[in-house]
């Protein structure tokens, strides 16, 4: 037996409007995975492709075929679903593809959309911090003949090469609107002593690798929802089981929420006196915001996991993307760099909040852009949460640009709060000591 | 051990840092009180865990988007792993809201102590990583903690703990704050698999004063070690006794010896040929008396005894060896060696008893086995042979710090 897919109500409505505006398109699927099957929430069209290609003089020639299925070039895909999956919630990935064509067209795709569906998951997952187990690799192939207007639903393990696709079965629901939604407020607080023997050049990699070793001692942690301890097996919906005892099978409950505080445990194995001889010194600081969206019959374990996955995967893609700002615009690396924040806004079809990083120098407007180009929907710029994040004040960044390094003297960070410091010591310049957290 | 008398309070043990606070048993409630952790488990202590709380308002972290700041200076990057180790007493109906402020505290006292102790041996652009110890001192209600230097040796820091004696009011003669006297809890005591103090739980020695051996030892005898010395260890075992209760007390850093060590160190001393290593002979008072010079450095008196009978005129000389040195008494007479650990005597009769350690036991290491067949038991003078002459190795607390 195959794997069923359970799709949103919204999508159907959807596929329908597909219908006589377009020849073909593809698209991602944008849900949750889950052992026993898969919730498809949102299609998203990707943008065709039509930067062209540049001939030797610059200038953009009008490609020779008219764009198609199956032409697509499976990294803009690729590329698009990075993009998108930058944006999702903690619990939202792309777990599919969703392809639109005329039968002929479609039959000549097949093997292009198998390569599709490698190339997306090779590049989202390029980078993940975490080693996920037990972690579902089946993806979704949608499939609409744009002439019959039939659907086919089948999936296709990613992770193995080999794999060939398996019939799935389909079926449309209205669910998301009662899943269950996980919020938290992280302190962020790293010092990456840069080594003197490091090349210059490799600043994101200094970051990158700073960050992780914060993000694994965070999936290492503790979590409280709602101020409580709760065992990892648990269902995180408590509505579900209280419905059963009731006897009645009646849908009525609102989405609940949770507030969830990370608690980090001490987990460092080094017991020895570390000396490095450095040249810099990076400190990150600040909070982050991040929320995840469960399942129903989701565990508190699952949803733990996904809110970490999303507190990690919001915390590297605010430095590769200020890495990549950086970059642009050849700025050299000045003191102080502020990462973009998170901005939030809703899905037009459900209440999921998806979320854009905006640089102090952009513009609501900018979210705007990306917004529609990406994920394929209009919203106009007062939908946009922006306050969930704040921005640095100017004080703070007067106060970041005294010299730390000038400090001569012993200082006792504990948590972070200084608690106590003392008598010179000569010879050395000490700058703080981290605690093994 | 006589401080855990008081049974209503619990000791509190964290060796994690960070301002909050979880008991290991999550299954406790801010306001039930600590007892209920303790329905199943000894009533010592409880384990707590520290961690970090990440998601609070820290007033030090910026409440803003992440900002990353990079200076650039030459500078050497130190860090020192601080393994914090508080220990808090609280009465059982503590409520465990109540344990962050007890701990927050401890735990900057703790820091205090550590910072001070890194600067005070900060040598040659050189750190010490400091470490907690926590002891028991005879006379305290409660655990004292130290914090010393890792990678300094008992000796260079013995002006440090003369200071310590000194501000404690302790005895100057007594090594109460080595490192190898720390106070082990409960689980994680008997790691090396010998019972230790098996005199306690026998019933009433007599109608006399007791003196018995003070501070721990631990029990040894026949076939341990995966050793068969059935019929000859047995003033191995007696000393072997003795080498532990100084190294509990802190006096020797050096492991329990094994019967081939010890018949080295005779060897070494010129006292045996070099073929008396790995046989199966016999030793006597005298031998362990030399051992404990040879491997210990501790010096002992010996006493001789015509016979068994004799012994029972001994009461007032043993009762004081063990109110002075407290020490347990190695005992060879005939073909047979024991330990005293201590004796009951009485003053208007003269009566005497003793607390024999017996090293003859071949069993496992079942205290009730032990205790009712009198492997550790009082003994009248009865118990010794009328006809064999003995010696007592009584070996003497060296005065140190």
């Amino acid at each position: 037996m195959g794997r069923s897919v359970v799709a949103e109500e919204s999508v159907q409505l959807f596929i329908d409007g597909l219908f006589g505006t377009n020849q073909w398109m593809i698209g991602l699927i944008l849900g949750q995975n889950s052992s026993q099957r898969d919730f498809a929430i949102e299609l998203v069209r990707s943008p065709i492709d039509d930067t062209g290609e540049d001939d030797e003089k610059g200038h953009t020639v009008k490609k020779k075929k008219k764009p198609s299925l199956d032409t697509v070039d499976e990294q803009w895909t690729a590329e698009h679903a990075r993009q998108v999956s930058r944006m999702l919630p903690g619990g939202i990935s792309v777990i599919g593809v969703v392809a639109m064509a005329a039968p002929d067209v479609m039959t000549k795709s097949q093997a292009k959309l198998r390569q599709v569906m490698f190339a997306i998951h090779k590049t989202v997952t390029k980078g993940d911090v975490l080693l996920k187990d037990a972690d579902v690799t089946e993806r979704i192939l949608l499939q609409i003949c744009s002439l019959t207007r039939k659907t086919t639903c089948r999936t296709i393990d990613v992770s193995d090469l080999k794999s060939t696709f398996r019939p799935a079965e389909l079926k449309y629901q209205s669910f998301v609107n009662r899943w269950s939604q996980l919020n938290t407020q992280v302190s962020v607080n790293v010092k990456i002593p840069v080594m003197k023997s490091s090349s210059r050049s490799n600043f994101q990699k200094q970051i990158q690798l700073g960050v992780k070793s914060w993000c694994k001692s965070l999936s290492q942690s503790l979590c409280l929802l709602n101020g409580k301890l709760k065992k990892l097996d648990e269902l995180l919906d408590t509505t579900q089981t209280h419905k059963k005892k009731g006897g009645s099978a009646v849908s009525g409950s609102g989405p609940q929420n949770f507030k969830v505080a990370f608690l980090l445990q001490n987990n460092s194995a080094n017991t020895t006196i570390e000396n490095k001889v450095c040249k810099s010194m990076i400190i990150l600081r600040g909070r982050i915001s991040a929320k995840c969206y469960m399942n129903n019959k989701a565990t508190v374990g699952e949803a733990v996991e996904a809110l970490k996955e999303d507190v990690i995967h919001s915390l590297l893609s605010r430095c590769d993307l200020l890495c990549e700002d950086l970059q642009q615009t050849e700025d050299d690396i000045i003191d102080i760099n502020t990462t973009p924040r998170r901005v939030y806004v809703q899905m037009p079809r459900s209440q999921i909040e998806i979320s854009d990083y905006m640089f102090p120098d952009e513009s609501t407007q900018d979210c705007v852009g990306r917004i529609q180009e990406l994920l394929d929907f209009q919203i106009s710029p007062d939908e946009l949460k922006i306050d969930i994040e704040s921005l640095p004040g100017m004080f703070l960044l007067a106060d970041l640009g005294l010299s730390s390094l000038e400090a001569s003297n012993i200082m006792i960070f504990f948590g972070e709060k200084m608690m106590a410091s003392s008598t010179h010591v000569p010879a050395i310049s000490i700058v703080g000591f981290e605690w093994s957290l | 051990m006589r401080r855990l008398a008081t049974k209503p309070w619990l000791n509190l043990d964290t060796n994690a840092l960070n301002p909050i606070i979880v008991p290991k048993d999550a299954a406790l409630k801010d306001g039930s009180p600590l007892s209920i952790a303790q329905a199943t488990k000894s009533s010592e202590s409880v384990n707590v865990h520290l961690l970090h709380q990440l998601s609070s308002s820290a007033d030090d972290v910026p409440d803003c988007t992440p900002v990353i700041h990079c200076e650039q200076n030459d500078f050497t990057y130190t860090s020192i792993p601080l393994n914090i180790d508080v220990v808090v007493m609280t009465t059982k109906t503590t409520p465990v809201s109540q344990l962050p402020r007890l701990f927050s505290k401890g735990i900057s006292n703790q820091l205090i102590a550590m910072e001070d102790c890194m600067l005070t041996y900060y040598q040659n652009e050189k750190f010490h990583i400091p470490e907690s110890y926590h002891f028991s001192i005879p006379g305290f209600q409660h655990l004292l903690n130290v914090v010393y230097p890792r990678d300094k040796s008992e000796e260079e820091l013995e002006s440090h703990r003369r200071n310590l004696h000194t501000k404690l009011v302790i005895p100057l003669d007594k090594p109460l704050l080595r490192r190898t006297r720390r106070y082990v809890f409960t689980e994680e005591r008997n790691k090396e698999g010998y019972l230790t103090n098996t005199h306690i739980g026998l019933p009433q020695s007599g109608d006399g004063q007791m003196y018995i051996v003070s501070g721990v030892y631990s029990y040894h005898h026949y076939m341990q070690d995966r050793i068969d010395d059935n019929g000859w260890g047995c003033a191995y075992r007696s000393l072997q006794t003795i080498c532990s209760w100084f190294r509990h007390q802190g006096y020797v850093d050096r492991p329990v010896p094994t019967h081939k060590e010890i018949q080295q160190a005779l060897v070494d001393v010129g006292d045996k040929p070099s073929k008396f290593v790995g046989s199966r002979q016999w030793i006597g008072s005298i031998e362990v008396s030399t051992c404990l010079d040879q491997l210990l450095g501790v010096t002992s008196k010996i006493m001789f005894v015509n016979n068994g009978t004799d012994l029972g005129n001994k009461g007032r000389e043993l009762a004081v060896h063990f109110q002075t040195q407290g020490t347990p008494i190695m005992i060879g007479g005939g073909v047979l060696a024991h330990t005293i650990l201590g004796v009951d005597f009485n003053e208007v009769t003269g009566q005497v008893k003793f607390l024999i350690l017996d090293p003859h036991y071949t069993g496992g290491e079942d205290l009730k086995v032990i205790q009712d067949k009198g492997w550790c038991g009082w003994k009248s003078e009865e118990f010794w042979d009328k006809t064999a002459y003995y010696n007592l190795c009584m070996p003497q607390r060296p005065h140190v710090i």
